[in-house]
């Protein structure tokens, strides 16, 4: 047993934990990461490997290289979460104590949610499980040349909502290259009633996806698959055929047993103050990015804002998160990024070129916006305030 | 990485051409940059008050919006200046009347009053 004292702990070194602790770090404060893997990945660069055949390195950074002096990290797996014991205990018996706790742990992804999933995972990979799995998706469809790719999803609640419509897109813009267009079908199967949750931002896809050739499916919420006869079925009564499929697995919460079992809403997901990111209950324990329950999408852009907050909490500031989103969607060298907050939906908006650039200086700058954060803090701030929804207004941008 | 290990690597570059004329250019390019005073200047962009007083200026809704519409304007702009070199016959009033009825002359001064009802706000 090894037990530390004060300071803060920040347990997982995704985008939000290393914001969070890098920034404290820079403003003097003792932080302790935990993360149990040895890479961080950036996450949006699996649809590259997946879809476009990148290699993996440029999306993948060991850990220990993001972290700057000042943060301590143990490399481990979160076990137990104790809030009123002020206590996390590790897979191999080792005890953590904190002053504050700030918990990053990511979404779980359930493969056995869905009858057949796993399997499916296993024949062709997928682009949500990692970069070997993104890998062999581009094997399995670099090698069709003729058949279809379909891209469904499992459940409206999951990581980076455009992610599916970027896979499609990718694959469309590849069979173009390819000059497989007509031998190969890219379709995108999702359980709205719309292309994309927001009928705005529904109104501006349909016509990119038709023009890029992909057929898309709405109410197709996915309840089972047969790989035997490579058949989709939807909870709907519908059913899809391919020849390669991904299709984005059911998020859940972290998988850590966290004491009390209140604290832990619908599907594991940590409750928290939508604007304090604070633990319903507790002062001192803060959850931020994919494991909590604020009622925004589940991004890289919301873990580095609620980073941000949480740090200046910790700071003594009363920062506030608005659940802001910036969402980039790809197509053909041009962008839209999907912006919203609390109680402001996604505002309208145009595929520009000038965008595209914008998220190539965005993904440019993320590593250097994950070690450096308050570097990039100004930056950032500017943009946002910029592109706030209420600012743009129904013209959106 | 150890230094001998860095050194190594190091003097590996050095042993292709290219990667020593590119050297050699580079230093060139920064004693001028030196002499000039343009690596001072540099040095005070890279404050973080200093970039954060210049990404207010920068980063705006209009900077933004600007830059989103750049392609359109450059190509409204490029072919406003062809037409403008371009030799044309004087407009007579009866010509005027009719070039109205012309429905890019109509967008255009649709467009202009736009631009100029914009100009006009305090």
């Amino acid at each position: 047993m090894d037990a530390r004292d004060d300071g803060v702990l920040v347990l997982g070194a995704g985008t939000g934990g290393l914001v969070a602790a890098n920034l404290l770090a820079a403003y003097g404060y003792r932080v302790t990461l935990v993360e149990r893997s040895e890479y961080h990945l950036f996450q949006p660069g699996m649809l590259w490997i997946a879809f476009k055949g990148h290699g993996p390195g440029r999306y993948m950074r060991r850990v220990e290289d993001l972290v700057r002096p000042g943060v301590e990290l143990v490399r481990g797996e979160v076990r137990k979460v104790d809030l009123g014991e002020r206590l996390v205990e590790l897979a191999d018996g080792r005890r953590l104590s904190y002053d504050y706790l700030v918990i990053a742990l990511g979404a779980r992804l359930d493969y056995d949610a869905i009858p057949g999933h796993r399997s499916l995972l296993g024949s062709y990979g997928d682009f949500y499980a990692g970069a070997e799995h993104a890998g062999r998706l581009w094997e399995s469809f670099s090698r069709l040349r003729r058949g279809r790719l379909v891209v469904a999803v499992a459940d409206p609640l999951y990581k980076c909502p455009p992610a599916p419509h970027k896979a499609v897109l990718l694959a469309a813009d590849t069979v173009r290259e390819r000059g497989l267009r007509g031998e190969v079908e890219v379709v995108l199967a999702v359980p709205y009633p719309h292309v994309y949750p927001s009928s705005v931002i529904a109104e501006i896809l349909e016509p990119k996806l038709e023009e890029a050739g992909v057929e898309y499916h709405t109410f197709f919420t996915v309840e089972s698959i047969d790989v035997e006869s490579r058949r989709i079925y939807s909870l709907e009564g519908d059913e899809l055929e391919y020849d390669v499929a991904a299709i984005i697995p059911v998020h859940k919460g972290p998988e850590v047993e966290v004491e009390p079992g209140e604290v832990l809403g619908e599907d594991g997901f940590l409750s928290v103050d939508k604007h304090t990111l604070q633990v319903k209950g507790y002062d001192d324990a803060y959850a931020i990015g994919d494991c909590n329950d604020t009622p925004t999408s589940k991004t890289g852009v919301t873990a580095h804002l609620g980073a941000e907050v949480v740090a200046h909490r910790i700071m003594g500031y009363k920062s506030v998160f608005n659940g802001r989103t910036n969402c980039p969607i790809v197509s053909d060298g041009e962008a839209i990024f999907v912006i919203s907050k609390y109680g402001h939906p996604p505002v309208p908006a145009r595929f520009t070129r000038f965008k595209r650039l914008l998220e190539d200086l965005f993904i440019a700058a993320y590593w250097s916006s994950l070690k450096y954060p308050e570097r990039w803090a100004p930056v950032f701030s500017a943009y946002f305030e910029a592109t706030d929804p209420e600012v743009l207004g129904e013209e959106g941008w | 990485m150890g230094l001998e290990s860095v050194v190594d690597r190091i003097a590996e570059h050095l042993e292709d051409e290219v990667t020593l004329e590119a050297i050699e250019k580079t230093l060139a390019i920064l004693r001028n940059l030196e002499r000039s005073g343009i690596l001072d200047i540099l040095e005070a962009l890279t404050d973080p008050e200093v970039i954060e007083r210049l990404t207010r200026i920068l980063i705006s809704t209009s900077s933004l919006k600007l830059a989103d519409n750049a392609p359109e304007l450059i190509d409204k702009a490029s072919k406003a200046a062809e037409a403008l070199v371009k030799p044309v016959e004087p407009a007579t009033p009866a010509k005027l009347l009719a070039s109205l009825k012309d429905p890019r002359v109509a967008r255009g001064i649709a467009r202009l009053i736009e631009a100029l009802k914009a100009l006009g706000e305090d």
